[in-house]
């Protein structure tokens, strides 16, 4: 209860501080909130089902991101990213991406925990993100004497390319992107994710989102072959 | 429309072939790859998939059965190389060769982890530079590594070695037991069959008293360091669904290699080693002595 109670205070604090940086010393501020539910298939999980969820702060030049994600296989992501934006020129934004994600999977009992950074550039049609990563990989319910469970990943090259048909900000669109990592997963340097989404604003401020991922194994094994295919579909909501 | 806008759109469309015929170019040369480089590879492929390729491996194992082999002391010394790839030369190769039939404490059996050849048509090769192990009375466990796999190769390699996922046994005098299991990875993953099998095959193992269970396969498991050059490794999920395998069933050691970098690490219990590559040209080209006893312990041998 008094939990509850805790949360609800924090909550109204932090509304409360969004109204007055609004108001009182003028601060744009806005936020995106999206709901999507998927299905995929892999050579691991087989079928699987999930949701995700994914909060966006606008605060002026800066977004603030959260994002949720649970699937039925019995893996959970959480991640955070700080993304100032920088106006280049006109229709040009450099960003830089500052993110923590940690990703459980608790049938294999191991969690694995990501940070990155990354610069980018963002136009109406096209956004292009390169950085790097290290992820660390850790079991639980190991036995009380287990030694070295950790292990490290460092540097990994971290890219994004995406290429929006209509444009970002028109009120419909359809994207490409091949990126080694998404809001839930980041794969290594040369396990690439491909994806054909679309999006169309069909209120003032609400948006459905259909996105189709397609995850290879051995591409750069020269001897490509299926792996995963998840198809997500959901809704966004503008505060 | 004025003549700079005539001029404008000629030199557009002169622009716009140069760039079709650029494309046409890098698309026939992907299309039609050259000898050792499967570029199609990448984008994608016709040939047998780790399905297929498993159902074959399963109809040999059917006919040829698996292999017991008895009579070992309780430590031995067991050869293993990995990522050969037999191009032009095979200095390295026959340096292999020569110092395992020279050592004759060396176990009757040696393993070799994929990537034999470079490019098309080099198992002929292969084969003759490997004869005289076979002719000496020994043998070698193979398991099919990508390169191995271009340009529609699984066949041929089929049947020149037989099998990629397979188990043998080996009993020692003091009635020590220790379990082999190849894995087929030459497209980085297993496929469904083989990971079911893999599952089952420890499910009835892991209770009849192995002293090591030992795992090997192509793929490596963990991008440890950052010199891993254009090697793919398994995706996050196969990683860890394969590593809680091995953690629950008692696996001693997984031997791997592609990476062609030498690397050794614990993770839940289960020993990760990377065997570096015997690749031709290579300045740092090794395989590795294993003595497999209670414990095991490995040094990486360099060719010259």
């Amino acid at each position: 209860m008094v939990k509850k109670r805790l949360v609800l205070l924090l909550v109204c604090l932090f509304s409360a501080a969004c109204l007055n940086a609004q108001e009182a010393r003028k601060h744009a501020i806005s936020a995106d909130l999206a709901a999507q539910g998927l299905v995929g298939f892999n050579n691991t999980y087989i079928w699987y089902e999930g949701a995700d969820l994914k909060g966006v702060l606008h605060v002026d030049n800066n977004d603030f991101y959260l994002n949720l994600e649970a699937l039925t296989a019995n893996v959970y992501s959480a991640g955070l990213s700080v993304r100032p934006n920088i106006e280049l020129c006109r229709n040009g934004f450099g960003y830089i991406d500052v993110s923590l994600q940690s990703r459980f999977f608790v049938s294999y009992k191991v969690y694995e925990f990501v940070y990155s950074a990354s610069l980018g550039f963002k136009m109406r049609h096209f956004d292009v993100q390169l950085g790097l990563f290290t992820k660390i990989i850790d079991g639980f319910s190991r036995d009380w004497d287990a030694v070295e469970c950790t292990l490290t990943e460092p540097f990994n090259f971290l890219y994004k390319l995406r290429i929006s048909i209509m444009g970002f900000d028109n009120p419909w669109d359809i994207y490409l992107t091949g990126a080694n990592f998404n809001e839930f997963e980041y794969e290594r340097m040369w396990s690439p994710l491909f994806n054909l989404g679309g999006r169309w604003d069909f209120k003032e401020r609400w948006s459905a989102l259909a996105e189709g991922t397609l995850k290879p194994a051995g591409m750069f094994h020269g001897a490509v072959r299926f792996y995963e295919a998840v198809l997500r579909f959901g809704v966004v909501y503008k505060l | 429309m004025n003549g700079r806008d005539v001029a404008r759109r000629v030199l557009t469309i002169k622009r716009m072939k140069s760039v079709i015929k650029i494309g046409f170019f890098v698309l026939t040369l992907a299309l039609t790859s050259c000898s050792k480089h499967d570029v199609l590879g990448v984008f994608m492929t016709f040939d047998e998939s780790p399905d297929e390729r498993f159902a074959q491996s399963m109809t040999y194992n059917n006919q040829h059965g698996y292999d017991v082999i008895t009579g070992m002391p309780n430590t031995y010394r067991l050869y293993a190389m990995s990522d050969v790839h037999v191009d032009g030369s095979t200095h390295n190769l026959d340096g292999y060769v020569a110092d395992y039939l020279s050592d004759t404490t060396a176990a009757p059996f040696s393993l070799c982890l994929g990537d034999l050849i470079y490019g098309n048509n080099g198992f002929g090769k292969f084969c003759e530079h490997v004869k005289p192990v076979t002719d000496a009375g020994r043998k070698i466990y193979y398991t099919v590594g990508n390169h191995d796999l271009y340009f529609g190769q699984w066949d041929k390699y089929y049947n020149c070695f037989g099998a990629s996922s397979y188990w043998f046994e080996v009993q020692t005098v003091g009635g020590f037991k220790d379990l082999f299991i190849a894995l087929d990875s030459g497209n980085g993953t297993l496929g469904l069959d083989q990971r079911d099998w893999l599952e089952d095959l420890l499910e009835s193992k892991h209770n009849q008293g192995y002293r090591h269970i030992i795992v090997f396969t192509h793929t490596h498991f963990f991008r440890t360091n950052n010199v891993n050059g254009t090697t793919s490794s398994f995706c996050m999920e196969e990683t860890y669904d394969l590593a809680d395998l091995f953690d629950r069933y008692d696996v001693s050691f997984v031997f791997q290699g592609h990476s062609h970098h030498k690397d050794y690490r614990l993770f839940k219990g289960v020993g990760y080693l990377r065997l570096g590559a015997l690749k031709e040209g290579s300045d740092d080209a090794c395989y590795v002595k294993l003595n497999i006893g209670n414990f095991i312990d490995y040094q990486f041998i360099k060719i010259f």
